[in-house]
């Protein structure tokens, strides 16, 4: 039954998957910061999501699958003496950064149903 | 201390849309086309909001609260489009109660 | 799409908790025994270090998510001795001492100790990071049901 959940609640539920899988790359970054040779890994998402949100029809993101991928992005500058590349204040504040954008997507979901439901119950006449 | 007489020519200040309409469907700020547009205008919200939402998933908004502003404004809109609507049914079932 | 286990999350900081505390008892011994001219083994002390690897996670084998097998934290792989020489030090009158007084003192710098102690605890602190925010977000996730 589909309830009336429009596009943008199935971009929230999605991008709340994005984040759920970010935070473990992130724990796993940071597990690993004194392995050696271990390199930073992320989630690669960004350019999927632009494009499955320019189509107008909400079932284009359910081809909308992010990765985990080693990262490439200043991968030679900044290895240290044991071939491990994990920085730990960059991880620490992705952290940081991960869990606030996170709770924001929980409470716009949320509000979205709020709305949904106030549909639903107003209609006490 | 004067009581106003019951057929004050004054300043009863009539609400000009509901009166006019009641003289007329062609009037231009007719009852269904002021709801109407309240309608368009709370739609507009929330395809303002779902906007906002969008942009912040992909990154071209920075700040946080141009969204949440943009979700309240959608959500008080449509509550009190939903307030609105009740009011109207209840005030037209008591009309239909006066005629008996 | 999901990553099987939600909690796993918990897994990989636990296991970089336990690595890192692994790293501190080694580092306590080596400092413990900075002086030990006699080991059970016969000879000074020698340092020994930690040797961790990334492993592959064994529950994310079957996840949709491309490179999910890749998040199974760390382990302390072994824990190896350190093959550089002992400091000689000159004490003549030490029971140890050779022939021209010098006695082999373990290979221990209490310095690169302290360093590599504070690493440990630094990346301890931030395992332990993850794992509150992670149990702040699980607890904001609730908020989606509402009042």
């Amino acid at each position: 039954m589909n309830i009336g959940i429009d596009k943008s609640a199935t971009l929230l539920e999605k991008m709340l998957d994005v984040s759920s899988v970010k935070h473990k790359v992130i724990a796993n970054n940071i597990a690993n910061v004194n392995t050696p040779g271990y390199k930073k890994m992320e989630v690669s998402f960004a350019d999927q999501l632009e494009k499955a949100v320019n189509e107008s029809s909400m079932n284009k993101f359910d081809t909308f699958q992010p990765k985990i991928v080693i990262s490439k992005e200043d991968a030679s500058e900044a290895i240290r003496n044991d071939g491990n590349n994990v920085d730990m204040d960059k991880e620490v504040s992705s952290l940081v950064k991960n869990t606030l954008t996170y709770s924001i997507y929980t409470q716009l979901l949320a509000k979205k149903y709020e709305v949904v439901k106030s549909a639903i119950e107003g209609s006490r006449v | 201390m004067g009581v106003s007489p019951i057929n004050n020519n004054g300043n009863i200040p009539a609400n000009n849309e509901f009166v006019n309409s009641v003289e007329g469907e062609d009037q231009k700020s007719s009852f269904k086309n002021t709801l109407g547009g309240f309608i368009n205008e709370i739609n507009d919200l929330q395809t303002k909001a779902d906007a906002s939402i969008e942009n912040f998933a992909t990154g071209k908004v920075e700040n946080v609260h141009e969204v949440m502003i943009a979700m309240a404004k959608a959500e008080v809109s449509f509550k009190f489009m939903m307030e609105a609507r009740n009011k109207l049914v209840e005030t037209y079932k008591e009309v239909m109660r006066m005629q008996m | 799409m999901s990553i099987d286990n939600m909690f796993s999350v918990f897994d990989i900081s636990g296991s970089g908790l336990s690595a890192e505390r692994v790293r501190m008892n080694v580092i306590a011994n080596n400092i413990a025994n900075a002086n030990a001219t006699e080991t059970p083994e016969g000879g000074p002390y020698r340092r020994e270090q930690v040797e961790f690897s990334s492993l592959l996670s064994k529950t994310m084998k079957n996840s949709d998510i491309k490179g999910a097998e890749r998040l199974g934290g760390v382990k302390v792989q072994q824990i190896v001795k350190s093959e550089e020489p002992f400091n000689k030090v000159f004490i003549p009158g030490h029971p140890k001492a050779d022939a021209k007084g010098f006695v082999n003192m373990p290979n221990v710098s209490v310095m690169t100790e302290m360093v590599d102690m504070i690493t440990a605890s630094r990346a301890y602190e931030a395992n332990l990071a993850v794992i509150n925010s992670s149990k702040d977000m699980n607890n904001k996730a609730l908020s989606i049901i509402g009042k």
